[in-house]
């Protein structure tokens, strides 16, 4: 059942994000504000992989309606959220080996060198992804105690703010510590199970 | 025969409405229609049923079993279609069939494959470019693709043109000949209801009126008509509803009542068609009683 409702966003993302996106990963890789830049690289896969999984929890094409349609199958309200913050990490892996991936096709094909250790793109993953489950545990919770007008309208503002804003913080890869990978961790578990633990239970008791 | 969905005293209070201890029941083998004016609480009951709304107290049972927290085994029994959009818009139809049919365990392909030749639904097209009939003959695809024991409908009927209506009722009634199922549905359109419904239950204003055998129903009520000579005669028997017309009046009563009527006076009496039933009694408001 997880399976199959972690294929069914996969599925309702449609071609043209899928589009958009990729084409984004790959202009985007081949800038020179990414050059020896595995943490900037790893905060902007955050931004990426949020798009698609806020608009394939909250687009245009989903309204409550969908949300009926799935609680009469034969699944847990339980199972439903659960799924959603599985997702979150399916889409920042796929968006962060992606982007890493061009980003390193760019530097082969110009000669150059790729930089860089374990250490270093484990410490970039790790504090991307604790990030991303930091904003989207809020987001979620939010999409479940508001409602998803409010989580529609919030995502229209809040994403084109986080992208204007990227280049005015200063990130480099000097930063990227095992203690500051340690603290995203711990602070992304806490928020995450504050958040889902009250989002099920409020979806729980929800009616449609 | 089983009783395969019951609903007791069911309340359930919104701002401006509510539904107001509802109880009946449909038994395996049966077509309930569930009638009653806008705005009177039939989706909201049917909501009820899916699990899409809690109710404030009483009990929503199915298959002999109660609605509690985990209901996925009794979901797997339930077909349904909404009078919404509740599928993926921007989905062809082909692409929301392989987003629902995994959570089915007795999910089955040549099935649905079967009625969406016969309901002549394009399955590569977005579901927001269908018309609202297409949409609803894809959802009833849906509901009867994966061996479904009770199908629940919100409104099936509406936005179809008559002589889909009529397949779809023809669909329904090859559906009832297994008698380990039943379907509960909810309409305006009460002539389709006289053609294939053995239960009707009618909700007003939040509240259960009647649910009836459908035959027991026409045996209930009586229209009468007679000239303006007859008008007291016919106040004094307490009609539900009586109102006068260029030709005398019409009033609506109890059968029981008729019948002392006619060893008096010749009237003319006739049975009413369902639509007449729901007319006259939203028309009565007499919502209190029960019939």
């Amino acid at each position: 059942m997880m399976r199959s409702l972690m294929i069914k966003d996969v599925v309702i993302q449609g071609n043209r994000t899928y589009l958009v996106m990729l084409a984004i990963l790959i202009i985007i890789s081949a800038q020179s504000y990414f050059v020896d830049a595995v943490f900037k690289l790893s905060i902007f896969s955050v931004l990426v992989a949020c798009v698609f999984a806020v608009n394939t929890n909250f687009g245009k094409q989903i309204s409550d309606e969908q949300n009926a349609l799935l609680i009469s199958l034969p699944l847990k309200r339980r199972t439903l959220v659960t799924a959603k913050y599985l997702m979150i990490s399916v889409w920042f892996t796929a968006v962060f080996v992606a982007f890493f991936g061009f980003r390193i096709l760019f530097i082969c094909f110009s000669g150059g060198a790729v930089i860089g250790d374990v250490f270093l793109y484990l410490s970039a993953f790790l504090i991307g992804m604790s990030t991303m489950y930091i904003f989207l545990s809020l987001y979620y919770f939010s999409y479940y105690r508001w409602g998803i007008k409010i989580a529609q309208v919030a995502a229209q503002v809040i994403w084109p703010a986080c992208i204007a804003l990227l280049p005015w913080i200063n990130l480099n890869d000097h930063q990227l510590s095992g203690l500051l990978v340690l603290i995203s961790v711990f602070a992304a578990v806490v928020v995450l199970l504050l958040s889902y633990y009250r989002s099920v239970r409020l979806f729980e008791e929800r009616d449609l | 025969m089983e009783t395969i969905l019951e609903l007791r005293h069911v309340n359930k209070a919104f701002k401006g409405f509510a539904l107001k201890d509802i109880s009946f029941s449909l038994k395996r083998g049966f077509i309930m229609g569930f009638i009653g004016p806008n705005g009177a609480g039939k989706s909201t009951t049917i909501r009820c049923l899916m699990d899409l709304i809690h109710p404030d107290s009483g009990e929503v049972w199915l298959f002999g079993q109660k609605y509690t927290g985990d209901n996925t085994v009794l979901k797997q029994k339930i077909g349904f279609v909404y009078d919404q959009d509740v599928f993926f818009q921007e989905l062809t139809a082909e692409k929301n069939k392989q987003v629902i049919a995994p959570f089915y365990e007795r999910w089955d392909d040549t099935l649905f494959y079967r009625y969406v030749k016969e309901f002549q639904v394009p399955l590569n097209k977005k579901m927001k470019t269908l018309s609202k009939g297409t949409k609803m003959k894809f959802a009833l695809a849906v509901a009867l693709s994966h061996h479904a024991e009770l199908i629940i409908m919100d409104e099936p009927t509406s936005g179809l043109d008559p002589v889909f209506r009529r397949e779809l009722l023809d669909v329904l009634f090859d559906v009832i000949q297994d008698e380990n199922k039943a379907i509960f549905f909810s309409t305006h359109i009460t002539t389709d209801l006289e053609k294939i419904a053995d239960y009707i239950t009618f909700l007003l204003d939040g509240k259960i009126l009647f649910s009836k055998e459908r035959e027991e129903l026409s045996e209930t009520f009586r229209i009468v008509k007679g000239s303006r000579s007859l008008i007291t005669t016919i106040k004094q028997a307490d009609p539900i509803v009586y109102k006068e017309t260029s030709l005398g009046f019409e009033a609506f009563m109890f059968t029981d009542q008729t019948e002392k009527l006619d060893k008096k006076i010749a009237f003319h009496i006739e049975r009413p068609n369902l639509e007449e039933i729901m007319y006259y009694l939203v028309k009565s408001k007499k919502t209190e009683t029960a019939y």
